[in-house]
């Protein structure tokens, strides 16, 4: 394997705290849940600049092939931002003590691809490619006024991402980038999320 | 799934879900919720202007039928149009009698509003913790409160050639929250609303 960066030390560090000394394969199927953090970037950034540390996420997965796995993701993070900063609607400038938040919920599905980098597959990373829809609920209070809407947007996010697997699951580790489209007037969202999270087989529905 | 993480798993989800769902909001203070709004004509040529006049009475509208409304206190009607005058003066333009023709007519209105809230309940907010409320042992209670909510608006208009033409606006500021009757932060939240209007313009001055 190739020399690991600092967050596969990691992730090495996260597995022997749970792991033995036994090698599992990566099981048919996998329920996973997560917690997110995400970076803004571009109109979301320039609406809550603040790295948001509110996100969950819950994925399903499930082999077609040995390297090739499809499922669901879905998620739901929260971008928040007091500012006096500003506003322009319409002509008209506004400023004033403002709460911005974002609610985003992320419904994917998805595709991810295992190279195999070695006959083990205790650290086995992947690449992803998600696409979907994702609600986002954008708040506004200024003054005694509150505005509040919620659209669909379509959206596709390219994912990156490794499995430390152990006896009884695996720790995942991925980085994320959405990108949601403009719907509704509301403009492109993009975010970088980083998603650290735990999966588990599933044998029966 | 082993035990450990059947007991882990939703432990973590609800971890997540209880930081994704709360996010700090609301006012802290009553300054929170003044806001300063303002808008122009934007096809208006700032820059060519040169003259403003300015009266020296801040106009007070009141109420419909509920009589003449009370003045605002003179320190705090000075403390508002001298900082108009330096707003205006820092940006190029000179203050002129209004009968020397200026190229801008600037008015300054306040608005005040008394709202009246009532409450009605019951004694039970120390019982209730032990007893269920029982309304009908002892008298209602009625609340009421009371709170003002003020504006101020700053107008800056376009003369016309005959007064039957009346006034064309070019720039409004509308500073709301800073007429709540108490003097000793309305002054404060005045001025720096009135600030705050001409810094969010930028468009104003001679340059």
């Amino acid at each position: 394997m190739r020399t690991p960066t600092n967050v596969i030390r990691l992730a090495g560090v996260l597995a022997l705290v749970s792991a033995t000394g036994a090698r599992a394969e990566i099981p048919p199927v996998l329920v996973g849940i997560s917690y997110q953090f995400s970076i803004p970037i571009g109109n979301t950034y320039d609406y809550t600049p603040p790295v948001s540390w509110r996100g969950v996420g819950l994925e399903v997965a499930s082999f077609v092939r040995p390297d090739l796995a499809v499922g669901l993701a879905f998620g739901w993070n929260v971008f928040y931002t007091n500012t006096t900063s500003t506003l322009n609607f319409k002509g008209t400038d506004i400023s004033g003590n403002q709460d911005r938040a974002l609610n985003v919920w992320p419904t994917l599905v998805n595709v991810r691809w295992f190279p195999k980098i070695s006959t083990n597959r205790d650290l086995q990373p992947y690449l992803g490619a998600n696409v979907g829809g994702y609600i986002i609920e954008r708040y506004l209070a200024i003054g005694l006024s509150a505005v509040q809407e919620t659209h669909y947007h379509f959206g596709v996010a390219p994912e990156l991402g490794v499995f430390i697997q152990n006896p009884v699951g695996a720790f995942f580790l991925s980085a994320r980038y959405n990108m949601a489209f403009a719907s509704g007037g509301v403009p492109f969202q993009q975010f970088l999320s980083f998603n650290l999270g735990y999966a588990w087989e599933r044998q029966h529905w | 799934m082993s035990r450990a993480w059947k007991a882990f798993a939703p432990l973590v989800l609800a971890g997540g879900l209880m930081l994704a769902g709360c996010h700090p909001s609301g006012a802290e203070y009553v300054s929170d919720l003044d806001t300063v709004t303002t808008t122009h004509d934007t096809s208006f040529d700032f820059a060519a202007a040169r003259t403003y006049s300015l009266p020296d009475r801040v106009v007070v509208i009141g109420t419909p039928d509920a009589g003449r409304p009370a003045p605002i206190d003179p320190a705090f009607e000075t403390a508002i149009l001298s900082t108009i005058d330096n707003e205006m003066s820092a940006l190029g333009y000179t203050k002129v009698d209004i009968g020397a023709g200026p190229d801008l007519l600037m008015t300054v209105g306040g608005l005040t509003v008394t709202n009246v809230d009532y409450y009605y309940g019951y004694w039970c907010g120390y019982w209730g913790w032990y007893y269920p409320c029982y309304p009908y042992y002892y008298p209602p209670v009625v609340g009421v409160s009371v709170y003002e909510v003020g504006t101020l608006i700053i107008d800056m208009a376009k003369p016309q050639a005959s007064t039957s033409q009346g006034l064309n606006g070019v720039w409004t500021a509308v500073l709301r929250g800073v007429l709540t009757g108490v003097k000793s932060t309305d002054q404060v939240r005045a001025i720096n609303g009135i600030s705050q209007a001409y810094i969010q313009s930028s468009y104003l001055g001679r340059q």
